[in-house]
Order: structure tokens, then sequence, then C-alpha cells
């Protein structure tokens, strides 16, 4: 599952657990940094990519441990990744490499062909959708 | 659901060798009533808080401190615990587990993993994921589904996805397919507008017979079946509205020829932006051999 944050994203966080309850599946929580440069103050570099890739990347896990929370109180299994990239390319590349079942993005800010681009079956829910599970 | 996701880890373990007075305060500063104890890395026994309970001094004011003190020096954990432990696995099913916790009367199991202590689960863990799956034996989440069908070949995949649902879940299915505008018949000279709508009756009724023989397939689950008429997300979108369907399932196509050249949104692409629901959209079935050798 893609995850950028937004209530948005909590909400489809809901389906997860409905679709996930009484199967044996893994959920892997996914979300997608910008990758970082440097940031220049007057021409001089005052932080370095990696620093700033460890920052967004540690907030990210942290924000991932805690949506995985309430899965797991459901008894559900779940890993957490944060990874630097363009979301929809690294979210397919990592369900190629999870072999995943189903993808659920719920990012704000979609592309408009999203399930053109997808290989696998994908829960999508988009800017019209107002409904939690 | 198997006992894997039930497991806390790492197990808190025991050595045999371990005095009393120091398993009961790993028992209390943990706040679990067992622990599997260990011989080396080798699971050979359990100890339960009533183990320790009675292994405790006399009641007896004369004998008691002589006996707490001779239990505090030389009385370890291999002395009072259970040896032969009824043991699980990672992979056994939690149903199986609480059929085994009634019929034993035992309260707390170790779990082993490829042959590893991976944790342990007790007769109130079972418990409690028992009492989530009656609390969600019908999932407020998925009260209506709609599975808009496609008659191409290939795209009964979302039919069927979407009969799993509302199998598990008890939700109420609608299948639903739109007879695009595109496909309405040129009106034909001479024709009257009862001939034209007696056609359109007739392509509807044909839809609807090939529809209701799709459900028919895997028809353990009663599936209502409709046919609709228009621009076909759109039409899709306003019948969820209509229904107030929790979730749309939909086959998708990948855009072939001029169509992707010309970056024409699939219909499920079309959905995602619409729909007053999540769409789960799922892709075309892999063609089989005998298609590509036909052609």
């Amino acid at each position: 599952m893609l995850l950028d944050g937004s209530p948005a994203g909590e909400r489809a966080l809901r389906w997860v657990r409905e679709l996930a309850r009484g199967t044996d599946c893994v959920v892997h929580l996914l979300m997608v940094t910008n990758p970082a440069r440097s940031v220049r103050d007057g021409g001089r570099v005052v932080a370095f990519v990696d620093q700033l890739e460890d920052a967004a990347r540690h907030a990210a896990l942290a924000y991932l441990d805690r949506a995985a929370t309430g899965l797991r109180e459901d008894g559900l299994v779940v890993e957490t990744h944060a990874l630097a990239g363009r979301p929809l390319e690294v979210a397919w590349a990592t369900a190629d490499a999870l072999a995943a079942d189903l993808a659920v993005l719920s990012v704000t800010d979609l592309p408009a062909d999203v399930a053109r681009s997808a290989r696998l079956p994908i829960l999508v829910t988009g800017p019209g959708c107002l409904r939690s599970a | 659901m198997k006992l894997k996701t039930l497991l806390k880890t790492p197990a808190i373990t025991v050595q045999d060798s371990m005095p009393l007075a120091e398993a009961r305060a790993l028992m209390h500063r943990h706040g679990v009533q067992c622990l599997p104890v260990l011989r080396q890395a080798e699971l050979v026994g359990m100890i339960t808080a009533l183990d320790l309970d009675a292994a405790g001094p006399s009641s007896v004011a004369e004998i008691r401190r002589h006996d707490w003190c001779d239990a505090m020096t030389r009385v370890t954990v291999a002395d009072v615990m259970s040896r032969r432990p009824l043991v699980l696995t990672a992979e056994t099913p939690i149903a199986d587990a609480a059929r085994l916790a009634r019929s034993s009367g035992v309260d707390a199991f170790p779990v082993l993993d490829a042959g590893v202590l991976a944790g342990v689960v007790t007769r109130s863990d079972l418990l409690a994921v028992l009492g989530g799956l009656l609390g969600h034996a019908h999932p407020a989440g998925l009260g209506h589904i709609l599975a808009a069908t496609s008659l191409r070949s290939g795209l009964g995949g979302a039919l069927g996805e979407a009969l799993r649902l509302a199998t598990a879940s008890g939700a109420v299915l609608t299948a639903l397919h739109v007879l695009p505008l595109d496909g309405r018949l040129p009106s034909v000279e001479g024709a009257t507008a009862q001939d034209v709508g007696r056609i359109e009756r007739a392509r509807q009724g044909i839809a609807r017979a090939a529809l209701a023989s799709m459900c028919d397939a895997g028809r353990a689950h009663e599936v209502a079946c409709d046919v609709g008429e228009g621009a076909v997300a759109p039409e899709i979108a306003r019948r969820a509205a209509e229904l107030d369907s929790d979730l749309i399932v939909v086959g998708k196509t990948t855009p072939r020829g001029w169509r992707k050249l010309g970056g024409r949104r699939t219909i499920a692409d079309q959905l995602v932006s619409l729909a007053p629901c999540p769409v789960l959209a799922i892709p075309r079935e892999p063609r089989k051999r005998a298609d590509h050798a036909s052609r």
C-alpha cells in the first residue's frame, strides 16, 4: 500500500484492514520520499544528500510505524518501507519485487493513467471517494 | 488465519537452571503468566505463575522462613516446570489452536517456526482474535459491491474477484454491464422510433442474458444483474452513487494501437476520478495459448 501521509491515505488504510482480515497475507506499507540533492545557503552547502534522505526516511518510517500499529493490533502482519524516488515507479517496482497480489494507492496526487500503468490488481481511492471502510 | 499473525517476537524465555525467584521477577516485569523454558536453545518445558505459587514456601509459620531461603537458593525452574508441553507451529490455523485449548484445558502454548521457538500463544490471545472475527462477520465497510462487467474476453476476472469479495464479506453484489452510447444503432431510413426501441431492447436483453450466464459460473452468492446504457465510466459512477456502493470492481485493459498513441484513458482510470467509492481494477487475464495459436 502506497501512503503519502494524507487523510485520504489513512481512510484507505481501513480498506486494507477489511480486505486483509482473515487472510494470511503480509501488508507492506510504502512511503516514497523525494530524492534529495543538497541544501545550499548563499552558495555554501549546509546539508548533503545522505543527511536529507536519511532524515526523510526516518520521518517516513515513523509515520508508517504509527499507521501499522492499528493493523498489527488487528492481527495482521505488517512491514514498512520508506524509499526515495518517483512514487508510482517505486510502487510498481516494489510490488514486482515483493510479488504483491494487490496494490492499494491512496495518494492525493495520482496521475490520470494510474490504472493503465499497473500490471497487478489495484485498489484506488480517487478524489471523489469520501468513503472509509 | 494462522498463529504466526499473533506472535509477538522475540519470545520471553527462561533457562531451566534459573532460580524460581528470578523467574517470578521476570514474569512480573513483563506482565505474563507463563514462560517457555529452554535448555540452551532447546524447548524443554513451560512454567506458569500457578506452578510458581504451588512451589512457594510453606504456609506454616515455623517452617516458612526456612522454606523460603531454600527456594530462593536451590529450587530452579526445572524442578517445577511442566515437561513435554503441547507445542504448536506458526502455520497452525487459529481455529485448530482454539479447539486444542478447549479440549486440553491448556492456557498457553509454545509456538515453533521451523523448529525454533517463535513465541507463545495464550488462550486470551485466541479469544481476542475470535472476538474480533465475530464482530466483523459482516464488515460494515463492504455492504454493497458493484462489479462493472465487460463481455470482452479476458475481463471476466473482475466479476470473479467481486464474487469472492462479496462471499467473504457478506456484501450484496450487483453486476452491471453498460452498453456504450457509441454502440447505438444509427437511425435507419424508414425505421420508426418503435422499431429502434425494439432493437435496443433486444440488444439489452442479449447483454443481460450474457451477464446472467457469467454470474451463474460462480454462483455461491446472490447476484443482481443490471444493464445500463450511456458513457461507460460516468454511468458506472452514477449507478455506484445510486446504489450506495462501497466498492466498484472493474476489469482493466491496456489500450493498444491508436488508442495507446492517442493517450485515451481506460475505463478504470476514468472511474478513479469519478467514483464515489474506491475502485478495484483487475488486469485482463492473460490470453490462453490456444488463442495465440488460432491467430
